[in-house]
Order: structure tokens, then C-alpha cells, then sequence
């Protein structure tokens, strides 16, 4: 199989191929199309630049370690994303019982530098308001902000993947919007229009399926 | 995948993950670290592959509830026995699971039934039940959540051990949960014995079931993380291993249990 072939393969195939003979690019090829999303998803969930890289390591070799179970009777990326958002959830728990509270350690981690210009300095205000208001949402309003917010997956392949139907990931998306307004308050942007509906379904087409 | 969204709200969040990405060498050298850990983690061992077993339709006691209290998220009642679980001496691992696998008709009845009436007196916040070794455990939400359709799902982990070198296995530890498909299960442990659970489970369109399993056998022995996808009412071998001169195997056994009882 050459790098070409790798690259054009689906991930069924690569992981049938990885699965009969152990083949490294087979694996390196299914690292490398899900590394940078699986690490935002991660990143979003948690707001712990410290913690990022061990989780979404520890995500990889958890889903690698279950090829050799893995019956295609769900799409691998559907697959790959449940078993992130636990990793994620076990960290959260894990945390939560080492810290007093997630806002006051977001605040901590996520704060801007004394060396940053003016623009970076405000941006990191941002952000650092954004981390502890993403931090205080229950794991599962998060993981509707990380996976429809973010990663702009469909209600329906959010649902998939957190095993429960699209209007819960509609209602969970909905709230979590409502209470980061409600925390960031004067740090939001204007709305540039209003297409989307109340319960937080867009409007717009969908512009691509999931990989 | 949805389109761009002009939501305020998730223009900033988007902006905020962009600020947080690594460059092109950072990630070069996760992809690395990844690929390494894999590697060794391959030549390591990894979980069993799945050993399909028959289940047995050993007699068993129906669930008996005997009691509630404390209104946390958490709750510790006495509620259901399964009956004798005794291990006969010389046994071996197959003849254990076969008998201690997944439940029968009469007791995925018994469960869902339960499930059911302990739900109604939640006022449809119970989000699971675990019974370890005879302590039984809620999990109650704060809220009703959103209605579902979803059916509950049973989940049984039976942990067999043996000293290394000998023949005779024995069932170390046996956890029955009964969970809504969304729900995560967390059970700590709560003395020296070190036994930690965690399970999520949920129903694939199929009628497969997907399972994430994570166990801390005891103290002195690795955690044990499991992912897979499971067809209901089949036992399979999730690990095998060993630490401080002792081995561990641990089968799991998933059932989708109706919806409604009578």
C-alpha cells in the first residue's frame, strides 16, 4: 500500500488493515485525520492547557487498544468521539474531587501574561472569562458546546455519540448557550444576524457530514 | 456536520480554541508521543479478545428492595440480592462464568421492574443502580431529565482471581448496574479493598450496545479500561492479567432490558 493509498483509504480500512498485519501508517493515518479535532474536543471540554496532551494521548491508545473489538457496527469516528468524552468525563470526576472548584482553577490556568500587548492581553481577558464559564457547565452541557458548538456536528451525530436522542443535545446546547451569555455578559460580540431558532437548531445547510 | 454559525456565543468559543492550538511542531510531537505509547502498549498486551460464552439459567433469587435513604445524588440503599454466589473450591474460570454470567429471563424482568418502580419513586430522576457485593448504590439526578424513548441497560462484571501458578479460580467480585443509556456510573471505592467502577453504556441503532468499562481491581493492580461494542446477552473475557502475585480475568455481560414491566 503506498502513502497515496493510505491516505484515500476509509477508516474501516485502515483499520482492518491495522487489525490483520499491525501496519504503523495504517494507525498513523488515522492519527493524523482525527489528532487535531479529537484534541479541541479535549481542549473544549476541559479548559486545561496542562492536561490536553495526556488526555487526548490517553483517548488514542484507549481507542487503539479497542480496535482489535471494534465491529464497524458504528461509524469509528462515532465510536472514537464516545470514548474521548469519557476519558473526558472519568478526568472531570477524577478533578473534581482534587479541587475545591473548576472556575477557580480555570481562572488560574487560563490567565492572560503581564508581557501580552493590549489586543492579547484583552483577547486572553476573553478567554480566560470564556474558560472559567465553559468550566463551571455540567460535563454534558459542555460536551454539547465541544461536539455542536464547536466541532459543528449535527444534532443527530451529537446524539450518536452521547447515546441519547437529538432534542436532548438540542436542549443541552440551548442551555449551555444560556448560561455562557449570561456569565460572559458584556465580553459577547453582537449577534450578526438571527438565524438560528430558539432551540438552538441552525438554520443554515449542512455544509459536510461527519468524517 | 451543521454550517457556520453566527451565534455570538460560539464565534468566541471558536476564537478561543483557535488562540489554543498548538503549532504544527507541538503536534507533530503528540502524534509521536501517541504513536509510541501505542506501540508499547501493544507489546504490553492488551485487553483479551472476546471470548463468547453460553449463559447458564442457574436459579437465582429475585431482587428484593429493602430500603431508601438520604436524598443526594448518590444513595446508598440495601436493595437487591442475587442469591448465593458461592464458589466451589477447584473450579475452573469457564465453569464460573457460566454460572455467574449474565442474568436470566426471570432476573432481567426482576431488574427492569425495578428499575421501573424505583424510577417512579425518584419521580423519573433515577439515573442507575449498582449493587457490589451486596451494597447497592442510586444514582439520582437533580433534575427530570428530557423524556426518552431509550430502554435501561444491565450490565454485569464479574472479576474471577487465583493465585499465580494455581489451577482453581475464584469470583473475586461480581457488580450488577442498570443504567439509562446516557447515564455514566461511578462507583468509588470505599475501603482498603480498592474496588472502583465505572461504566457507560448505550444502545447503537443496530441494537448493539457500546460499553466503556474502567475497574480498579485492588489497590496493588492497574486500572482496567475496556471499550466496545457488545451484543446483548453474550459474556466477554474484557481482561486478563496480573499483579501482586495474583491473576485477574474479568467478563462482562450486557442486556438490554424493556422498557416498561407490568
Amino acid at each position: 500500500m503506498t502513502p497515496d493509498s493510505f491516505a484515500a483509504a476509509s477508516d474501516d480500512e485502515l483499520i482492518d488493515r491495522y487489525r490483520r498485519s499491525g501496519e504503523r501508517q495504517a494507525l498513523a493515518t488515522l492519527l493524523d485525520r482525527y489528532l487535531v479535532r479529537l484534541r479541541g474536543l479535549v481542549f473544549s471540554m476541559t479548559a486545561s492547557p496542562g492536561d490536553v496532551d495526556d488526555l487526548t494521548q490517553e483517548v488514542f491508545v484507549r481507542v487503539i487498544r479497542g480496535l482489535p473489538q471494534f465491529q464497524h457496527r458504528a461509524r469509528f469516528s462515532t465510536w472514537l468521539y464516545r470514548v474521548a468524552l469519557n476519558t473526558v468525563y472519568q478526568f472531570l470526576r477524577k478533578r473534581e474531587r482534587s479541587r475545591a472548584g473548576d472556575a477557580a482553577a480555570m481562572s488560574a490556568e487560563a490567565g492572560p501574561r503581564a508581557d501580552q500587548p493590549d489586543q492579547r492581553a484583552a483577547d486572553g481577558e476573553i478567554n480566560r472569562r470564556l474558560a472559567a464559564a465553559v468550566a463551571a457547565l455540567s460535563p454534558a452541557l459542555r460536551a454539547a458546546v465541544a461536539l455542536m458548538a464547536i466541532d459543528r456536528l449535527s444534532g443527530e451525530e451529537a446524539a450518536a455519540i452521547e447515546g441519547c436522542s437529538a432534542s436532548t443535545m438540542y436542549w443541552r446546547l440551548h442551555e449551555a448557550r444560556r448560561q455562557l451569555a449570561r456569565r460572559l455578559g458584556e465580553y459577547l460580540p453582537p449577534p450578526a444576524d438571527t438565524t438560528n431558532t430558539p432551540c438552538g437548531r441552525e438554520s443554515s445547510p449542512r455544509a459536510r457530514g461527519m468524517p | 456536520m451543521n454550517g457556520p454559525s453566527n451565534d455570538p456565543i460560539d464565534l468566541v468559543l471558536k476564537r478561543w480554541l483557535a488562540d489554543e492550538q498548538p503549532d504544527q511542531e507541538s503536534l507533530e510531537a503528540l502524534r509521536t508521543r501517541i504513536l509510541t505509547a501505542a506501540e508499547r502498549d501493544r507489546s504490553a498486551g492488551s485487553p483479551a479478545a472476546g471470548t463468547a460464552l453460553r449463559r447458564s439459567r442457574g436459579k437465582r433469587l429475585p431482587l428484593v428492595v429493602a430500603g431508601a435513604a438520604a436524598a443526594a445524588a448518590c444513595l446508598a440503599i440495601a436493595l437487591w440480592a442475587l442469591g448465593p454466589r458461592t464458589t466451589a473450591p477447584e473450579e475452573s474460570a469457564e465453569a464460573i462464568v457460566l454460572r455467574e454470567a449474565g442474568p436470566d429471563e426471570e432476573q432481567i424482568v426482576s431488574q427492569a421492574r425495578l428499575f421501573a418502580r424505583l424510577n417512579e419513586v425518584f419521580t423519573g430522576r433515577l439515573a442507575w443502580v449498582a449493587e457490589t457485593d451486596g451494597r447497592v448504590e442510586l444514582g439520582v439526578e437533580d433534575q427530570q431529565p428530557p423524556s426518552q424513548d431509550a430502554r435501561p441497560i444491565a450490565v454485569r462484571l464479574v472479576v474471577l482471581d487465583r493465585a499465580a501458578g494455581q489451577s482453581a479460580w475464584q469470583r473475586a467480585w461480581t457488580a450488577d448496574l442498570v443504567l439509562d443509556c446516557e447515564e455514566r456510573v461511578e462507583i468509588r471505592p470505599q475501603d482498603d479493598a480498592g474496588r472502583g467502577l465505572a461504566v457507560w453504556a448505550h444502545v447503537l441503532p443496530d441494537g448493539m450496545i457500546a460499553v466503556d468499562a474502567s475497574l480498579e481491581l485492588s489497590p496493588s493492580c492497574p486500572e482496567v479500561s475496556y471499550s466496545g461494542v457488545e451484543r446483548p446477552g453474550a459474556t466477554q473475557r474484557i481482561f486478563q492479567g496480573s499483579a501482586a502475585g495474583r491473576e485477574f480475568e474479568v467478563y462482562q455481560t450486557v442486556v438490554l432490558l424493556p422498557k416498561e414491566v407490568g
